[in-house]
């Protein structure tokens, strides 16, 4: 049984988890835009370093935090591979002399390299899931579908 | 949520915002093709290309939501699991694979209907 002010810090520590998720969120949108080096996304990224190190001291959440940790890393990288193979696939597009031959190696070899990853990251994502109590993963979904929302009006419009 | 927001990321094929010519950027394509292109006939049929280019990047948007919106749903089930959404994801896999492929198709009607001059000055 908590005391009022460990149930206090347990709310507030869950919060802080749940407000890490958003800015996560935040911080793989600005990777995809050309901003990510302004002074607003190292902000943000120093208060998620911040808040990483005081939910570390409190007993039983260090393992959300590792997946938490490992789910922004994982998307990260795949992110970053995505965004290499479109330009890389752009960019032999436009030279004459590049033949289907090479684009379709280009396109197989990223396929199975991202179902791999991106396969790796929902897997995370259930661990996550195991890891968080109903009433928690219902706040997670709660920002899943804010964050889809936001989602349809940026990176994927109806054309 | 960092899963969601990464899954959506990976999945955009058509940088917006851009005026970098390409077959990833039909607008611009289609623009370029109009400055460079004398010909009428040459010129509509460059134009067809564009249309049939930015008819995949609809199909291929929608195929996404649809995706992303089933993740969603499944998502929020209490009791779904990394391979329940695998599942829902797989078949834009092949979506994405076959609109590749169609662009590289699309490709090789533009590389046959251009010459060389045409093609270094559109995508210069």
């Amino acid at each position: 049984m908590f005391t009022p002010t460990l149930q206090a810090e347990k709310k507030r520590i869950d919060r802080r988890q749940l407000l890490k998720l958003a800015a996560a969120s935040v911080l793989l949108i600005s990777a995809c835009t050309c901003k990510q080096e302004e002074p607003e996304s190292e902000r943000v990224l120093s208060e998620l370093g911040s808040l990483l190190h005081e939910m570390a001291d409190i007993d039983g959440r260090e393992t959300l935090i590792s997946i938490a940790e490992r789910i922004e890393s994982e998307g990260r990288y795949l992110v970053i591979e995505h965004r290499a193979f479109v330009s890389k696939f752009n960019t032999l597009l436009n030279d004459r002399d590049v033949s289907e031959t090479q684009l379709g190696k280009l396109i197989n070899a990223y396929a199975k390299r991202r179902a791999t990853l991106r396969n790796k990251l929902l897997h995370l994502q259930e661990e996550l899931h195991a890891s968080l109590s109903p009433d928690e993963w219902a706040e997670v979904v709660r920002l899943l579908n804010r964050t889809g929302e936001a989602l349809s009006g940026y990176t994927l419009p109806e054309a | 949520m960092p899963v969601l927001v990464t899954l959506a990321t990976i999945n955009a094929l058509f940088p917006r915002d851009t005026e970098a010519v390409g077959f990833l950027n039909p607008d611009a394509l289609r623009a370029r093709c109009k400055e460079v292109i004398e010909n009428p006939e040459i010129r509509e049929q460059a134009f067809m290309l564009t249309r049939e280019l930015q008819q995949l990047t609809q199909q291929y948007q929608k195929a996404v939501n649809a995706s992303l919106n089933a993740y969603l749903k499944k998502s929020a089930e209490w009791n779904s699991s990394a391979d329940d959404l695998i599942e829902i994801l797989e078949p834009l896999d092949i979506v994405r694979i076959q609109t590749l492929q169609d662009i590289v198709y699309a490709r090789r009607l533009m590389r046959e209907i251009l010459t060389v001059e045409q093609w270094n000055e559109i995508f210069r």
